[in-house]
């Protein structure tokens, strides 16, 4: 009735990413897409209380692209 | 070739001093890097965690030993010629997997990274780049890789490095950078997925918070599986007739665990327990009794069972012994590329320290060729170059770990050392200083690196980064 197609892991990305999409199979009519981001780290929370300077020097290691 | 012969035989030869090889080692190294290879090269999987992909990055820029399109593109097998340095021999490393760089997506890409897993026996190596996150409650994940091929459930991460680095073919792990190595940022304070690198810092006082990261390896070695290992016997009885039973009481089971005992009938003991059931759900471990089999003169035997944890010591030694780190917030590509080399060509682990950092890179404060040390009387060490450049010394007074003489020698010379801003080099073992970075020509030394722009260093390749510091700009 419907095929799910999943492709994990999304390549060529800074991170993880796992993406689903159901196709109907006779209309084609693409009945549920998902996207999900599949990594955290908790970049808000390592920052708590910290000094203000070493702020750029955390958050410019989210992606090293 | 990947370089010119020029350049690769004084990369040799910086290497034999290293590592005091041979000639006829030496003979071995040039093999590994001018030998085409008609089977593709050696095969390498690249895997990536709670990662930035810096360290991706950082590879892809690697100039001095070898470009990176010449240690993997198979030129001979396609007709072609390199555009860096014009040679026609194939790279010698086969990278199966590389999520970052892989042209292919999803399960098709992970194919090619799970032919080396099953019954394979032919050799890779596994690079791991970013921290392993270890918590998460109802058994879900912070990090998940690709589908377990059972419907929807993913393949967590940390379950993906244990199956590749735990097989006999895994020739080397390679820790990329220092949140794979030791946990890095993501293992900072705050942080609340339990992140971790493969090799345990140990306590470390004296920064923003103490630092005491285990590493995924011991964590492993400590972690039960709720799963009886094995029986070891006590007392072997006397007056076996017959096997006897073997049952597994208390412990705390949601599956049983089961066994089996065999007699020796001409001694009358019980020669060996072989369990058949390992159970699950063990929270502690059971009394293990043998039932019947002995004559009404004999003696029953006796046992003691334990509990598996996810890494046996057996096993938790072979991976320790062939993981290396290669730390750095981005590692210098010439330090990954030159262990990847190493491995190649001996099949194991170069020299490291206690942290498993490998020797030829590691070994040297960054005050060993630091330009502001030049500049200032009052300062450590003499000057030399990776290219040969002309020498420089400095006459070196003792120097002391104050900052009122740091404060001293960056206000007395303009250019002088700037401790006091911040840097950690006095205290980071790596080779920055006289390697330096950006190169833009093979085989020439670095344009620049971080102490140069009066940045100060933060100290990245050491098991201390970030917390283990302090504050990334306070005196160290």
């Amino acid at each position: 009735m419907a095929t799910t197609i999943i492709v994990d892991p999304l390549t060529r990305i800074e991170g993880h990413s796992r993406w689903t999409v159901t196709v109907h199979d006779t209309t084609g009519a693409i009945e549920e897409a998902n996207s999900q981001g599949t990594l955290f780290r908790g970049f808000e929370n390592i920052l708590k209380t910290r000094d203000p300077r070493d702020a750029s020097q955390i958050t410019s290691r989210i992606c090293g692209v | 070739m990947r370089i010119t012969r020029r350049d690769f035989m004084k990369f040799c030869a910086m290497s034999a001093g290293a590592l005091g090889l041979t000639t006829t080692d030496l003979g071995k190294l040039e093999k590994a890097l001018a030998t085409e290879q008609t089977d593709g090269g050696t095969h390498v999987v690249w895997i990536n965690g709670a990662a930035c992909t810096g360290c991706t990055v950082s590879f892809a820029n690697s100039m001095y030993y070898s470009s990176v399109q010449d240690l993997l593109v198979p030129w001979a097998k396609h007709g072609l010629t390199s555009t860096t340095n014009g040679t026609t021999a194939n790279g010698p490393l086969d990278l199966d997997f590389i999520e970052t760089l892989s042209s292919a997506v999803g399960q098709t890409a992970l194919n090619a990274a799970s032919a080396n897993l099953g019954t394979s026996t032919t050799p890779f190596v596994l690079c791991v780049e970013g921290a392993i996150q270890t918590e998460g409650s109802n058994g879900n994940s912070y990090c998940t890789v690709g589908d377990n091929f059972a419907g929807n459930n993913v393949r967590k991460f940390k379950d993906e490095v244990l199956e590749y680095a735990n097989r006999s073919n895994c020739l080397a792990v390679v820790a990329v950078g220092t949140c794979a190595s030791f946990g890095g940022i993501p293992a900072a304070k705050g942080s609340v997925t339990g992140a971790r690198g493969l090799i345990s810092t140990g306590r470390i006082t004296g920064g923003y918070q103490t630092v005491n990261t285990t590493g995924y390896w011991d964590y492993l070695k400590a972690l039960p599986t709720g799963k009886v290992a094995n029986v070891r016997l006590t007392d072997l009885g006397s007056g076996y007739t017959a096997n006897p039973a073997v049952t597994f009481t208390l412990g705390g089971y949601t599956t049983l665990a089961a066994a089996t005992a065999t007699a020796n009938t001409t001694t009358g003991k019980i020669a060996s327990v072989v369990m058949t059931n390992q159970g699950a759900g063990y929270t502690s471990v059971p009394t293990v009794s043998f039932v019947g089999g002995f004559s009404s003169t004999g003696t029953t035997a006796k046992g003691v069972a334990s509990l598996s944890n996810a890494l046996s010591a057996t096993e938790w030694a072979t991976i320790m012994g062939k993981t290396v780190c290669v730390s750095g917030c981005p590692p210098h590509p010439d330090w990954l590329v030159g262990t990847i080399v190493y491995v190649l060509t001996y099949k194991e682990a170069p020299l490291m320290d206690k942290y498993h950092r490998p020797l030829d890179y590691y070994q040297e404060y960054q005050c060993t060729n630091c330009t502001w040390s030049v500049n200032n009387p009052s300062s450590m060490g003499t000057v030399h170059d990776i290219d040969g450049l002309a020498k420089a010394s400095t006459a070196g007074l003792a120097v002391g770990n104050s900052p009122y003489l740091f404060r001293y020698k960056y206000e007395k010379n303009y250019e002088g050392c700037i401790g006091i801003l911040g840097c950690k080099g006095r205290k980071t073992k790596a080779d920055c200083s006289y390697r330096r970075w950006n190169t833009n020509t093979t085989g020439k030394g670095g344009t620049g690196w971080c102490v140069q722009t009066r940045a100060g260093c933060h100290g990245c390749t050491d098991p201390r980064y970030p917390d283990g510091w302090g504050k990334f700009f306070s005196f160290v």
